[in-house]
């Protein structure tokens, strides 16, 4: 095997099977079901591809992945912390994640992983409360947002409103299914985008996830 | 004017264009900072609070603020980088303790019941084959399951085969004192399952009623159980329109109606009510709507602490004896 950095981050590896990989920030830490191991004396965690909405866009070819070291991330419906660890593993030590998620019974798995990586904070509350978690979160580099809900769109741009540095990013991962289940997702999505549009968002990128997530797609976008 | 933000490091005092601040430096033990997210002003905040003051997005009884998206903004851009880490560790434990809530006992128990009653039927019809090669006669006489390990438990077959009265069995011949044993071993554990199962019950009735005592006497304590489990906690439920929660546990066709037209679901998990299995087919929509109705009335009741379950209960039954003598 063979491991060499994407050309789209240098944070992020791909071996010859086109299988994404990050530097694992805490040695020996396995955070899901992923494969950890030794590789030129650096350690790897397999970034899986059905496990992760962002790892599966990068896949589906999202063109660019603009997380550096050292930002500053709100991740909305942050769960378990799969995609986030790889998050905290591509920012490094001086990076940190504000992680909400509206459910304790998902966060208190959350919190053995937060125990050994130091940026990642985990938040229970309601990211349709932007404002609840306005004492604790900063202005930030980076919006995402995973939280397949019928109003998530309504969420993110409030967040973004809130906390997102002009220039930033956003990653929006919309799971049709959870906004309308009776609607053909491409309708859902054609609307997703109209709604960021509408927000003076620059849509940057659009990508469907399939066949790693069933009638899902990431949005990137700029803000302005 | 002068705008103020509080944040974990302090209180931030802007001057009027957001472009310079104070920073009164203070640090938060975890009490205050769930104070400060359920919008209570810590009396060490208190104290430096001036009537000109402006709170920023951030909505504390009895004080001003503005919920101006573009001062929001041109504060946090201002604001210090700094987080204790373990503080807010501290948080989060404290914020998962804090959620444990009447509805979550509720929720596991109702959902323990169900998948120990599916354990309990799988175990049960491979006992009662098994059961079968030894004396298959009292098997095909007893059709209850838990009726049938009640029957066999501790009994050999000889007693039984005089008890019911039989007089040539099929059982095989070549059962010795371990082949029995391990069957009545198999049983005793299975008659403890079902005495599980009934504490269970017990617990989920006297639970509901303590803390739902409305929803309990009209929907049935495990009804109202399901229901809460299936909103996700009385709270939902109550919130829930009453056409939702008439088809709540029927999400499965409601699915189907929505994206195969097929049929809409009339009735949820409020399915299984005694009422409504003893009405004929075709009174069931309308108590299924009136039920539903009453539910939603007795689980707002029990978010208030009102105890109104009486009258609700005299509506209800009127709604049904009208429904029954229905030609
Ligand atoms: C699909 S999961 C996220 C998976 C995660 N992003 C990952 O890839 O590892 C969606 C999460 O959003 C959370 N969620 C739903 N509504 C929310 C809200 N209003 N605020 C914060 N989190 C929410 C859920 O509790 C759930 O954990």
């Amino acid at each position: 095997m063979k491991l060499k950095p994407l050309k789209e981050n240098k944070n992020i590896f791909i071996d010859d099977k086109g299988r994404l990989y990050t530097k694992n920030l805490v040695k020996g830490q396995k955070v899901y079901t992923e494969k950890v191991f030794k590789y030129n004396n650096e350690e790897y965690r397999e970034w899986v591809l059905k496990k992760s909405k962002l790892s599966a866009s990068i896949k589906k070819n999202i063109g660019l992945v603009p997380i550096n070291e050292g930002d500053r991330v709100l991740y909305l419906g942050i769960a378990a912390g799969t995609t986030a660890s790889h998050i905290s593993d591509i920012i490094g030590n001086d990076g940190m994640i504000f992680g909400i998620d509206i459910a304790p019974r998902i966060l208190r798995e959350l919190v053995p992983i937060i125990y050994k990586r130091d940026n990642i904070i985990g938040l229970l509350n309601d990211s349709d409360k932007p404002d609840s978690y306005l004492h604790i979160v900063p202005k930030v580099d980076i919006v995402y947002q995973d939280v397949a809900q019928p109003h998530q769109i309504k969420i993110f741009l409030e967040n973004i409103d809130y906390y997102l540095k002009n220039r930033g990013y956003g990653f929006l991962a919309v799971k049709a299914r959870s906004i309308n289940v009776a609607k053909d997702p491409k309708e859902i999505f054609k609307d997703v985008r109209k709604s960021l549009e509408d927000h003076s968002l620059n849509i940057l990128k659009e990508v469907r996830l399939e066949p790693y997530h069933k009638d899902h797609a990431m949005f990137l976008i700029e803000n302005k | 004017m002068t705008y103020v933000l509080v944040r974990l490091d302090g209180l931030y005092i802007f001057d009027d264009d957001i472009n310079n601040f104070k920073l009164k430096e203070l640090s938060f033990d975890i009490k205050e900072l769930i104070d400060i997210e359920s919008r209570k002003l810590p009396d060490k905040i208190k104290e430096l609070i001036k009537d000109d003051y402006i709170f920023i997005g951030q909505k504390f009884e009895n004080y001003r603020y503005t919920d101006d998206v573009k001062i929001i903004r041109k504060a946090l851009e201002k604001v210090k980088d700094r987080y204790n880490n373990e503080l807010l560790l501290n948080l989060l434990k404290e914020k998962i303790s804090n959620s444990v809530s009447k509805d979550e006992l509720i929720i596991q128990a109702i959902r323990f019941l169900d998948n120990l009653n599916k354990s309990i039927n799988l175990i049960v019809e491979m006992f009662r084959e098994w059961y079968g090669l030894y004396f298959p006669e009292i098997s095909q006489n007893i059709e209850d399951h838990e009726k049938f390990v009640k029957t066999i438990l501790n009994k050999k077959r000889e007693d039984l085969i005089k008890e019911y009265n039989i007089k040539i069995t099929m059982g095989g011949k070549i059962f010795d004192e371990a082949d029995y044993n391990i069957l009545n071993n198999i049983g005793s554990h299975l008659y403890n399952l079902y005495t599980l199962r009934k504490n269970i019950e017990d617990y989920i009735e006297k639970l509901m009623k303590e803390y739902a005592p409305n929803l309990s006497e009209i929907a049935t304590p495990n009804i109202g159980a399901r229901l809460i489990a299936l909103a996700g906690g009385l709270k939902d439920l109550s919130s829930l329109p009453s056409s939702t929660i008439q088809i709540l546990g029927a999400e499965k066709a409601l699915f189907m109606h929505l994206t195969k037209k097929a049929k809409p679901p009339k009735h949820g998990v409020i399915f299984n009510h005694p009422y409504l299995q003893k009405l004929p087919q075709k009174a069931r929509g309308a108590m299924a709507r009136t039920l539903a109705s009453k539910i939603s009335i007795a689980a707002r009741a029990d978010i208030n602490k009102d105890i109104i379950y009486d009258k609700l209960k005299a509506e209800l039954d009127r709604r049904y004896e009208q429904l029954k003598n229905r030609k």
